[in-house]
């Protein structure tokens, strides 16, 4: 085997090169929306399997940005389809959960969720505690990797947007960080 | 300005701003007395956040519904130099006649439906692990593609002609005497989790057999860089010696050096990426406890300004990082491991079109991932990944490209490809040279089968004349 095979079919490799970078952080990411593993599996099995039918040209570029955007609107779909909620606009998002300024009780909650064994559960509790959007911003940047850029693109927002989202979410775990700690 | 409410300094400690509003902010910065502070939390605060996300449960699809998505998609490959066989990935490898491929072109997805359907999920991340490899493709952050601007590269003169020769070998021993050097500026991220802080000195080295290897759990030890550049120095000093019918001193020779000094046979990059990273893994051949990882790159060619040497990138750092949970200790062979290295400052170096850099790691397996358990345990588990920075002169954007490499990919080193085996052999003679191999079960023996076995093309008899040196060496060395 000395010299190395020449690939035919670049639609597989695509396939192959996303599955292996990205099975993990999409399931991860379907899970956050959906919040069961069965219909997460789902969503993220009919995502590769529809980046197996696209022109690997007109995506290897951005291939990230597209698996998300598909995996995204693939759970909403479900969600819709089952009638379990309605896509919400985001002001109505920002409104169902929004970060209590008071301190006390967001420990408090964040007790309540998991066992405070550790100052990184604590702050993947707290990070929970976000408002929807910049949760799902803060996961797309910090769990799976997504550039501004790859952001903006699944979530049909600006980059000085995703930006501005990212910078107040850090602002406000900093602060909430160091009032608990403090 | 007030810098800490300013989105754009988070952004800046992110990599996410182009190339201009870092100069203009980083300018802002340099006036500010607590902007390195002020960094220096965020950047922790990033890196707590990466390893809060990493806590949370790596949730996959079912082997099954990953099968269904790959059981239409078997890759069929042709290898360039014996087109006559087809490589099925699915298959594990296996050759098939190409006539009778022809023959059944529209039947052969049916006619290997069955086996595809048959294979376990084991099966199919080794053919997907192969496909990695092989192609370099898997695991490139897209971001790493190279701008769409077609290149318009540099042209470096070469400033002594004496050391310009035709088979391209000298040319990186006068790289490194021109360009100067300097830190590579690159934010440190862990694939694998943050290192454990480090109590002793001590704790970052593991032993085996009374030599040391560093210890990618502790902090300080998960990144390891390669130089991406190597003279060949090492390599002329041995034939030298060689003329002269006598043994350099290990001393004088870098393996390292004797490594990089040989032509491999590695893939090119796609068309428009600038490396390809090809990796093995197999077990060592003097050493059953200890696996070795050859990594060799491949820098684009660009046919372009015939006859001089083009500089491709600039400010290249490659580095591997060791997932812990796989690997209890590693060294790069050649290395001085008593050394301190700090990522931070590693030497600004460039590499030249079409230039191939080589480096073999020996890596100690951690406890429970037995050579022969490598393909059926710990299925999805990456063993290192492959990641290079570099910029391009051109439009000076920074990049980067990682690979990793599957716990599953190891095979025994029999089954290791010629480029490999033929570079363990030049390290095993560059052990046994420096006396480092007393105790294993290297011999001038093993390294000249290994080298014998691994001829391939050959073209320029570089390969052969290396396994006169080693019937050399051996004869000289039984007679003192």
């Amino acid at each position: 085997m000395s010299s190395s095979p020449r690939v035919i079919d670049p639609s597989a490799v695509l396939l192959r090169r996303a599955l292996s970078d990205f099975e993990v952080p999409l399931t991860r990411y379907a899970v956050s929306i959906l919040g069961d593993i069965e219909r997460s599996r789902d969503a993220v099995q009919d995502t590769f399997i529809k980046l197996y039918g696209q022109d690997p040209k007109a995506i290897e570029d951005k291939v990230k940005a597209w698996l998300f955007t598909v995996c995204r609107n693939r759970c909403y779909d479900i969600l819709k389809k089952e009638k379990r909620m309605m896509r919400l606009e985001d002001d109505e998002i920002q409104a169902v959960s929004s970060l209590t300024d008071d301190p006390a009780q967001l420990m408090a909650r964040a007790e309540d969720r998991v066992k405070l064994n550790s100052d990184l559960r604590k702050l993947l509790s707290l990070i929970e505690e976000l408002p929807a959007r910049q949760r799902e911003v803060m996961r797309l940047k910090f769990q799976a990797d997504l550039s501004y850029k790859e952001i903006g693109e699944a979530l049909e927002i600006t980059i000085s947007n995703v930006g501005f989202i990212v910078h107040s979410a850090f602002k406000k775990l900093r602060q909430v960080m160091n009032q608990t700690q403090g | 300005m007030n810098i800490e409410g300013d989105p754009k300094l988070t952004a800046y400690i992110l990599d996410e701003l182009d190339r201009d509003e870092v100069s203009s902010l980083e300018e802002q910065l340099s006036k500010s007395e607590e902007s390195d502070i002020l960094i220096r939390g965020v950047m922790e605060e990033a890196s707590m956040i990466r390893d809060a996300y990493d806590m949370e449960p790596a949730h996959r699809m079912t082997p099954q519904q990953r099968a269904d998505i790959l059981k239409d998609s078997e890759i069929v490959a042709v290898t360039e130099t014996s087109t006559d066989k087809i490589l099925s990935f699915t298959d594990g490898l296996k050759c098939l006649d190409k006539k009778k491929v022809e023959t059944e072109e529209n039947n052969i997805w049916k006619k290997y439906f069955p086996i595809i359907v048959s294979f376990s999920a084991a099966a199919l991340v080794i053919g997907m692990a192969v496909v990695l490899l092989k192609n370099d493709r898997i695991g490139t952050d897209p971001k790493s593609k190279i701008a769409q601007k077609p290149l318009d590269p540099l042209s470096v003169t070469i400033l002594d002609s004496n050391t310009a020769n035709e088979n391209g070998r000298d040319k990186l021993s006068w790289i490194q005497r021109q360009i100067g050097v300097g830190p590579v500026k690159f934010p440190v991220t862990y694939r694998y989790g943050k290192p454990k802080p480090l109590n002793e000195i001590s704790d970052s080295l593991v032993f085996l057999d009374g030599e040391s290897f560093r210890n990618p759990a502790m902090e300080g030890q998960r990144w390891s860089v390669f130089p991406s550049n190597v003279s060949s120095k090492s390599y002329d000093i041995l034939r030298e010696f060689m003329l002269a019918g006598d043994v350099p001193d290990g001393k004088n020779v870098h393996i390292g050096s004797l490594i990089n000094a040989f032509e491999y046979n590695y893939e090119y990059p796609n068309s428009g990426e600038k490396f390809a990273v090809n990796a093995e893994v197999a077990n060592c051949p003097w050493d059953q406890e200890r696996w070795l990882i050859h990594i060799g790159v491949r820098a684009a060619d660009i046919n372009k300004n015939k006859g001089k040497d083009i500089l491709l990138v600039r400010e290249v750092r490659m580095a591997v990082e060791f997932n812990p949970d796989r690997v209890a200790g590693y060294r790069l062979i050649g290395e001085d491991y008593t050394k301190k290295f700090d990522v931070n400052n590693s030497p600004n170096q460039i590499v030249l079109d079409g230039q191939t850099v080589t480096a073999l790691y020996e890596i100690v397996p951690m406890e429970g991932t037995d050579f022969s358990e490598s393909l059926t345990r710990n299925a999805n588990s990456e063993l290192v990944s492959v990641r290079i920075d570099y910029t391009d002169p051109e439009n000076k954007d920074s990049r980067s490209l990682i690979s990793s490499i599957s716990h599953k990919s190891a095979v025994a080193w029999e089954e290791a490809s010629e480029d490999m085996r033929f570079a363990t052999s030049v390290a095993g003679y560059g052990l046994l040279l420096g006396g480092h191999e007393k105790g294993s079960s290297a011999t001038y023996d093993l390294v000249l089968q290994l080298a014998k076995d691994a001829l391939g093309e050959d073209k320029n008899g570089q390969r052969s004349e290396f396994i006169d040196w080693i019937k050399k060496t051996k004869n000289l060395e039984e007679r003192r």
